[in-house]
């Protein structure tokens, strides 16, 4: 087995999970790594719930295993005596690790201070040390003295903002959260993106699912598309940036030493989003009307159902998706020098 | 057969038929409010024996009741109907059956509790558990199909759960014990088959009032019949204001 420094925080092997005879997550293979903002999106049924609650070891998977750190959480490894005993640990440092949110806050009854301090006085603080730890959870949150308030008592973006305090009392190493946006309103929602980037700036893994495309463009190091219960690779290119200028027919995208055309567009746009079948590769420079011409090297290429996917480094890795033939045609191979263009008004900011 | 009955000692009271019913009224009334001994016995028995049903009921039947609610298994919906159906359990059928069990030719008869406190309250438990576990399994329904998830993610053990599940229900919890005691203290046909309406012993209030109501004696009878509606209604009074409170 390898090394803990080494494994990643989560793998997942031959996973299937079933809920009510029917299959909803198929996983062939599948890592988390730890530090990285993951975020999954997809349609309703998709199989995101499951997938974090698989992660978290509060379902089993029907067949393959979920490994924490190396351990088995649940799985085929529990058949085994000697299994049993190394997913009991799996389980334990997951629990100890990790801490889900649910989409619905479900506050208990009672004291925000009573529901936030809840985590850290059943897993063994004393009185005192819990209410100082719901305390500082509650002021990363943005609800500082909030404790005396009673649960029932607060706005939908109120409760969910607890819900993640009840979660960030544990000091998580590894926070996942479930649409944690679904029930807020835009400026909830706002507070909520800040205070997953903060948790992510201290070192806190997240793995969260949304159906909120921009605050996953705006979050994810990593974005994951789950269709029909199945991991999908994202065909999309996700720049992380900032605009570096505008003026009155392009907006300036600094990605990287990278700078991108997009359309003019006023905002504090954090993220240009640019589709990889949107991105033309050519040998030579083109003469035509799209106005990003970047020159690269291919690093990488493979097939992708029926396509082939071309990873051209350009100062930022640029992901394109092409036909085999005119792969053959123009010779992309690793190492290889070519030329990528598209449209500015194919870049989308976020 | 013996019956235990023990004879009534009224000689001191003249016989209540001709009695005009305010009369009647008026003696039960005095009778309460003098302190008569055996009447505040009584009374104090038939709490006695419903108290402690309950709470023996309460002791496995809330656990079980949470488990009901929380957990999804094969046959729920059955054995939640059949619960249900428990919770109108004829009172003589408990009795018949534990008498069967009890009695000195019976499997458990070398106990000899027949005709004893604990049979009372052996038969008055059974009476009470389906209500204790089918009232909290139905009050806790109302909690979120997820709520023990939360608390397992937070780091609560099973036992954990199940403390904080009845917590978080607890005005169910409470009416479903309270339910259990009003069945209970009500109820004549356990008392009676079981207790044997001994005096001094195993006499309760409805025991009791069957009793002097048979013998034509009303004001005791009107007496405890006084106690036991108040007891009923100081049950339902509490269990409104904490359906109201929760």
């Amino acid at each position: 087995m390898s090394s803990p420094v080494s494994a990643p925080l989560f793998s997942l092997r031959g996973l299937r999970a079933r809920f009510e005879g029917r299959t909803v997550l198929t996983v062939d293979s599948l890592s988390f790594e730890e530090g990285v903002v993951t975020v999954l999106v997809g349609e309703n049924g998709s199989g995101k719930t499951t997938l974090l609650r698989l992660l978290n070891g509060l379902i089993a998977p029907a067949e393959g295993c979920v490994e924490f750190r190396g351990k088995p959480v649940a799985g085929e490894g529990l058949a085994a005596r000697e299994g049993r005993l190394a997913a009991r640990e799996g389980l334990a440092a997951v629990r100890r690790e990790s801490v889900l949110v649910h989409q619905s806050p479900l506050l208990f009854r009672g004291s925000v201070g009573l529901n936030v301090g809840y985590g850290p006085r059943i897993r063994g603080a004393r009185r005192a040390e819990a209410a100082a730890r719901a305390a500082e959870a509650l002021r990363r949150v943005g609800l500082p003295g909030f404790e005396r308030r009673r649960a029932s008592a607060l706005s939908g973006g109120e409760e969910q903002r607890v819900a993640l305090a009840r979660a960030l009392a544990l000091s998580p190493r590894v926070l996942l959260l479930d649409e944690p946006t679904a029930n807020v309103d835009e400026e909830s929602r706002r507070g909520i993106e800040a205070i997953i980037r903060d948790v992510s700036a201290a070192g806190t893994t997240v793995i969260m699912s949304t159906h909120n495309m921009e605050l996953a463009y705006r979050l994810c190091d990593r974005l994951l598309r789950l269709d029909d219960g199945v991991p999908a690779e994202v065909e999309e290119n996700i720049l992380k940036g900032r605009i570096a200028g505008i003026d009155d027919q392009f907006a300036y995208f600094r990605t990287g030493n990278v700078v991108i055309r997009c359309p003019a567009r006023q905002g504090d746009f954090a993220v240009a989003v640019l589709p990889c079948d949107e991105l033309i590769l050519s040998r030579l420079p083109l003469d035509s009307s799209a106005r990003n011409q970047l020159k690269g090297i291919v690093t990488e290429i493979r097939p992708l159902g029926t396509l082939m996917l071309a990873v051209v480094d350009c100062g930022v890795p640029l992901k394109a998706l092409i036909t085999r033939q005119s792969a053959a045609q123009i010779g992309v191979a690793p190492g290889a020098a070519c030329v990528v263009t598209f449209k500015a008004s194919a870049v989308r900011l976020h | 057969m013996t019956t235990p009955w023990a004879a009534s000692n009224c000689s001191r009271r003249t016989p209540c038929v001709r009695s005009r019913a305010t009369g009647v009224l008026g003696r039960a009334f005095e009778l309460l409010v003098s302190g008569d001994r055996e009447v505040w016995f009584i009374t104090w028995t038939s709490l006695r024996f419903s108290l402690s049903s309950a709470v023996i009921a309460c002791i496995p039947g809330i656990p079980l009741g949470v488990l009901i609610a929380l957990r999804r298994f094969r046959g729920r919906r059955v054995l939640l109907a059949v619960l249900t159906s428990l919770m109108a359990l004829p009172t003589v059928v408990v009795g018949l059956i534990v008498y069967s069990l009890v009695s000195r030719a019976g499997p458990l008869g070398s106990f000899g509790i027949l005709f004893t406190p604990r049979a009372v309250i052996l038969g008055q438990a059974i009476l009470a558990l389906p209500i204790v576990v089918s009232m909290t399994a139905s009050g806790l329904s109302g909690l979120d199909p997820l709520f023990p998830e939360v608390l397992t993610t937070l780091g609560a053990s099973r036992g954990g759960v199940l403390w904080m599940s009845v917590r978080q229900a607890r005005g169910a919890v409470l009416s479903a014990s309270l339910a259990s005691f009003g069945r209970v203290v009500g109820e004549v046909g356990v008392a009676m088959m079981l207790g044997g309406n001994i005096r001094w012993y195993t006499r309760t209030i409805t025991t009791a009032i069957a009793l002097e109501t048979s013998k034509g004696e009303f004001e005791q009878g009107i007496a405890l019949g006084i106690v036991l509606i108040v007891m009923a209604l100081g049950v339902n009074a509490v269990l409104h204001w904490m359906v109201r409170h929760e």
